[in-house]
């Protein structure tokens, strides 16, 4: 796909290796280093049973799976993950389904009253009431600790309709006439022809909306107080604004705890709220970047 | 004539009668509902910025704040911290203006110049890592590499005796600037490269050709078609980032997460304020107005900005 196109110009100018190439090669090793080792020196230390005397580098001499139990025995964690789990796919499901609906008819110019949509969807994009006026109207429509509250807002998004408009623009309009000649209602057109045809504009969205729910937890702290509520990205925001403190107390009561092992703790929720998401990616990545090239190219 | 002839067909073309006119209205509304429910009922919050916005009363009947409805704004303007926070915000964005818009198009350009495709692919893919994980992850990761007693660096710094003592990097005020940036640069280089590349892609195979035979080189390659193609984007995404300058670059979720009281001098910014006193100190009127008067000002820059690129490189959202 992208790889071969892009490879072309670089084959096209010179096949020899030069000075360059060498040099670029070596740079791309070391960027990829400095990106990916942060996550190894996470991942490894988290299995690292010797983690409170020293922390290993490249491998570990004695390896544990008590941080993960600890993990994974912690109701509040597990239930997080859950509430993060329901609200990601209920969330991008939602979100696909509006922003393609108002996409797709946005994308047809005989819709009457286009201007006026478009416009309306726009200004929010420029100007927002802001942090207290979001909240209150929450309160006021009844959102505030309930599960819709990580939803509701996050259904629409300007960006992502746009994405999803460009893509249906470029689809031929003849085969929707045909298919409307043979009988087809509009609602038929879209959802049998034209989403089938579009999945990679749907990956792309999926991908950011997915994103945008996993990592958020402004929603969690701010518009829920109930336990039952939390997830898994607030827990760790919590855990890293608590630990702000608790380093502040060892640097003024020399405390340590050595009994438990809470930088292990830590890891392994880290690793446990870093990896569903990054393992989205590899499905959607067939899709992905076709998708937004389309949008970025097109827009 | 052709256009003539097309738009004739198509007003008479499949699908343009009452009943798909009607579906695709119907198509709109949820988005409709959804943007006038979130986005268009806090703007009539918004007007408790000019009251003295009561729990009990309501928006409508609370009284109009002093000053003609201005006290919020002048109280702001005359706290001893104002001067910070608007420094701090407009310091951090300046700095990420400079040093973060440009890398992902250098990163576009070498990607595009590897010359082994599954190279260039696996590259691309680890690239993209960081952007999946929130603030919160990634603060996590770095407190593992960065913290004073066991963190990675302070142990190899030591062990090397290039240190006595170890460094709290997420504490001490110098260090909290740099380390916004380079965090910023390694969660988002890779992801924000992806457009450049496709704007790469599109570009006709031809003009490279052509200036090789004319004996250009990579540089000229670079400097005469790559970057004249990437200049619109750039511009436009430039602008939007323009746009953020009061929201310090689009930086609240980082500058929560790496924010503690250690730091608070350099580190807090119009968001963190502006959720602090709301929430936590619960002076709806005066955050909402520091967030009105925010908002405004990034509106302001953003129409600035596109001005001043429309005059000077021609390219503008608008």
């Amino acid at each position: 796909m992208i790889n071969k196109q892009t490879a072309k110009p670089g084959k096209a100018w010179d096949k020899r290796y030069q000075a360059f190439d060498y040099l670029n090669v070596f740079l791309m090793i070391v960027l990829m280093f400095v990106i990916v080792y942060p996550f190894y020196y996470a991942v490894l230390n988290s299995f690292n049973a010797d983690l409170i005397r020293k922390p290993s580098f490249i491998w570990n001499a004695n390896w544990t799976l008590r941080p993960y139990q600890t993990v994974f025995g912690d109701v509040s964690i597990i239930n997080g993950f859950i509430n993060s789990v329901l609200r990601t796919v209920m969330g991008t499901a939602l979100a696909v389904v509006t922003c393609s609906l108002a996409a797709f008819a946005l994308s047809k110019s005989h819709l009457k009253m286009r201007a006026l949509y478009l416009t309306i969807f726009i200004i929010p994009t420029f100007f927002d009431g802001g942090q207290i006026p979001a909240y209150l109207n929450l309160k006021s429509l009844g959102l505030l600790n309930t599960f819709w509250v990580y939803l509701v807002p996050k259904m629409f998004s300007f960006f992502w309709m746009t994405i999803l408009m460009t893509n249906f623009r470029g689809i031929p309009n003849e085969l929707e006439e045909a298919a409307y000649i043979d009988g087809a209602s509009t609602a038929r057109i879209f959802f049998g022809i034209v989403l089938p045809i579009s999945l990679p504009a749907l990956a792309t969205i999926a991908l950011y909306a997915a994103v945008s729910q996993w990592n958020s937890w402004y929603d969690t702290a701010y518009f829920t107080n109930s336990e039952k509520l939390t997830t898994l990205s607030w827990i760790l925001m919590r855990t890293i604004k608590n630990q702000a403190f608790a380093d502040m107390a060892n640097d003024m009561h020399a405390f340590d705890n050595r009994a438990y092992n809470p930088e292990g703790v830590k890891m392994a929720t880290m690793v446990v709220a870093a990896v569903p998401i990054i393992m989205i990616y590899p499905f959607l990545q067939r899709y992905f970047v076709k998708g937004l090239m389309v949008g970025s190219i097109k827009g | 004539m052709t256009v003539f002839k097309r738009k004739k067909m198509n007003s008479v073309v499949a699908g343009h009668d009452w009943k798909s006119q009607l579906t695709l209205q119907a198509f709109v509304w949820p988005a409709l509902i959804i943007v006038v429910m979130i986005s268009y009922f806090p703007m009539y919050g918004v007007s408790i910025a000019f009251k003295d916005y009561n729990i009990f009363k309501g928006i409508a009947a609370s009284p109009i704040a002093s000053n003609n409805g201005f006290e919020h704004f002048i109280d702001f303007f005359s706290t001893e911290s104002c001067g910070r926070i608007l420094f701090n915000t407009v310091y951090i964005a300046f700095l990420k203006l400079i040093c973060l818009t440009w890398p992902p198009v250098v990163l576009a350009v070498l990607l595009n110049e590897l010359k082994n495709a599954r190279v260039m692919k696996l590259s691309q893919t680890l690239s993209y890592l960081p952007h999946f994980i929130g603030w919160s992850v990634a603060y996590g990761i770095f407190y593992n590499l960065l913290n004073p007693s066991a963190g990675a660096i302070n142990v190899l710094l030591q062990d090397w005796g290039l240190i006595s003592k170890p460094i709290n990097f997420l504490s001490e005020e110098v260090y909290y600037r740099p380390m916004i940036i380079l965090t910023g640069l390694w969660k988002n280089i890779g992801w924000n490269s992806i457009i450049y590349l496709g704007v790469i892609c599109s570009i006709d195979q031809g003009l490279y050709e052509a200036l090789a035979i004319d004996g250009g080189n990579r540089w000229h390659k670079f400097r005469y078609i790559t970057w004249p193609h990437l200049k619109p984007t750039f511009a436009i995404l430039f602008i939007l980032e323009c746009g953020k300058i009061m929201s310090g670059g689009d930086g609240f979720d980082q500058a929560y997460a790496f924010g503690n009281p250690n730091n608070r001098q350099v580190a807090d910014i119009l968001d963190t304020y502006i959720m602090r006193t709301g929430f936590e100190n619960g002076r709806y009127s005066y955050s909402t107005a520091v967030g009105l008067f925010k908002s405004v000002v990034n509106l302001i820059l953003l129409l600035v900005s596109n001005k001043i690129s429309k005059v000077m490189t021609n390219e503008s959202l608008f």
